[in-house]
């Protein structure tokens, strides 16, 4: 009975990946989550785990990194859903709770190893793949421009903050409003604008020198 | 772009704004002003919605982690935290705080607009103490025992004082050869007035002040003004102990 609950709300809500949650489907199950209903939370984390693990992987340097702080992100947020009063929605809640760690992480490891931010460097490990309206012929000459892009992007984003990169991110690959980015990041709309701003233009830069 | 189409700061975060689909409907209207009559602005405005492109194709998910399957994982760690939790209690986990959902008065109010309102009320702020009477700039009366009465309370609560001398305090300080000037004939003046009669009421109005010290007859009251030159210590005077009293102005 309560399996089929779950599975008609899985039903009802949006396609896993698409769209920024916050339907009533959505309250139900974190509902039906915050009094120990493990499959509607699975539900949840299946949503969200991969755009949470794109967030917290432009913040810090490993994907085994990344993909710590995201399961325990989500390990800290079902021990706290019974705090969780619904003011917010629980996608940008979760994105706040990662973005937190991230940060956390990175603060710890800049302590341990006496550096503030070290670039992320491209070692494989997030090989950019042909994506969905990006036509990919298999022409050579124009993957490896594509790649040599990538690859100068990469390098551009991993010379900014991680509050920059994480703008950016939310803003272009999750394509949160300025309202929600304010909201994960706790910071004001003003300071959102602002970082965005600030990071188009030094990667608007990074791309001219490329170009040229 | 380059370094002639350089635009502000503020020009940019506009058109970056409504790039994003973030403007309301007067910002969309100065962008597509300006992006159709300012090449600058077009060009940045196409640069920007390139650069977007740009970055989610690389941020696009790699083929590898849409098997990402963190459940397991969370679901082993979950376990493990209740678990523990029947022999050493429930953990403390601190998460971040919710932030609540905006209302409308908080969508009205948005921070850029009440950014501008606090700038506008810093401003007004600022430039009400900087000319409102009785501030520290403002010339202040000293009686004399050295209490320091503010200009305002002496025209609205002591009409009629009796101008006896001014304070020669910083006479010296940082004058020019026109403000000595100036503060000899306001002097001079003020002596000539004394001369005329000491019970004629003065009031002091250094709001009206030019810049010398000069006597009139006020038409509506019938009292003598005194416009004084403001924020200048050779023309601050000097108020006696002696209680206000209100003397008939002159016929």
């Amino acid at each position: 009975m309560k399996r089929e609950g779950v599975t008609q709300l899985k039903a009802s809500l949006a396609a896993p990946e698409e769209g920024n949650g916050d339907s009533a489907a959505e309250r139900a199950l974190v509902e039906r989550a915050s009094h120990g209903d493990r499959d509607a939370y699975r539900i949840l984390v299946e949503k969200y785990q991969n755009r949470v693990f794109s967030l917290v992987l432009s913040m810090v340097k490993g994907r085994e990194d990344a993909e710590d702080i995201v399961q325990e992100s989500f390990v800290k947020a079902y021990l706290s859903l019974k705090n969780f009063r619904g003011e917010s929605s629980f996608y940008t809640w979760i994105y706040r709770v990662a973005y937190n760690m991230a940060i956390d992480f990175q603060r710890r490891n800049a302590r341990r190893n006496g550096v503030v931010t070290e670039p992320r460097t491209n070692n494989g490990e997030n090989e950019v793949a042909p994506v969905e309206g990006v036509a990919s012929d298999g022409n050579p000459e124009e993957s490896a421009q594509r790649k040599e892009l990538a690859v100068t992007l990469d390098a551009a984003m991993a010379h900014l903050s991680e509050e920059h990169r994480a703008v950016i991110m939310l803003r272009e690959v999750d394509g949160m409003s300025y309202s929600e980015i304010a909201d994960v990041l706790g910071v004001s709309q003003g300071t959102v604008m602002s970082r965005i701003h600030y990071a188009k233009k030094y990667l608007q830069k990074a791309l001219k020198e490329f170009e040229n | 772009m380059d370094q002639k189409n350089k635009l502000p700061i503020i020009i940019e975060r506009l058109l970056i704004k409504v790039g994003d689909g973030e403007g309301s409907f007067v910002e969309r209207a100065i962008a597509s002003l300006l992006t159709s009559s300012h090449p600058g602005s077009r060009e940045f405005s196409r640069e920007m919605k390139v650069l977007g492109e740009k970055v989610q194709f690389l941020n696009a998910e790699p083929s590898s982690s849409k098997s990402l399957d963190l459940w397991a994982k969370i679901e082993r760690r979950i376990n493990e935290e209740e678990r523990a939790a029947v022999y050493l209690g429930r953990r403390d986990v601190q998460v971040a705080a919710e932030e609540g959902r905006a209302s409308w008065i908080r969508q009205v109010l948005s921070p850029a607009l009440f950014g501008g309102m606090a700038v506008g009320v810093a401003t007004a702020t600022i430039a009400f103490f900087a000319f409102k009477p009785g501030t520290p700039d403002s010339p202040s009366f000293v009686s004399g025992s050295g209490v320091k009465i503010a200009s305002n309370q002496i025209v609205a609560e002591q009409p009629a004082v009796d101008l006896v001398s001014f304070s020669s305090k910083d006479r010296n300080r940082n004058r020019s050869r026109l403000d000595n000037r100036d503060a000899f004939r306001n002097q001079r003046q003020v002596r000539l007035l004394k001369r005329m009669d000491p019970r004629i009421p003065f009031e002091v109005d250094w709001m009206k002040s030019d810049g010398k010290v000069s006597f009139i007859q006020d038409p509506q009251e019938g009292s003598t003004v005194i416009w004084v030159k403001r924020n200048d210590p050779a023309t601050t005077p000097k108020v006696l102990e002696a209680e206000p009293r209100i003397v008939q102005a002159p016929r």
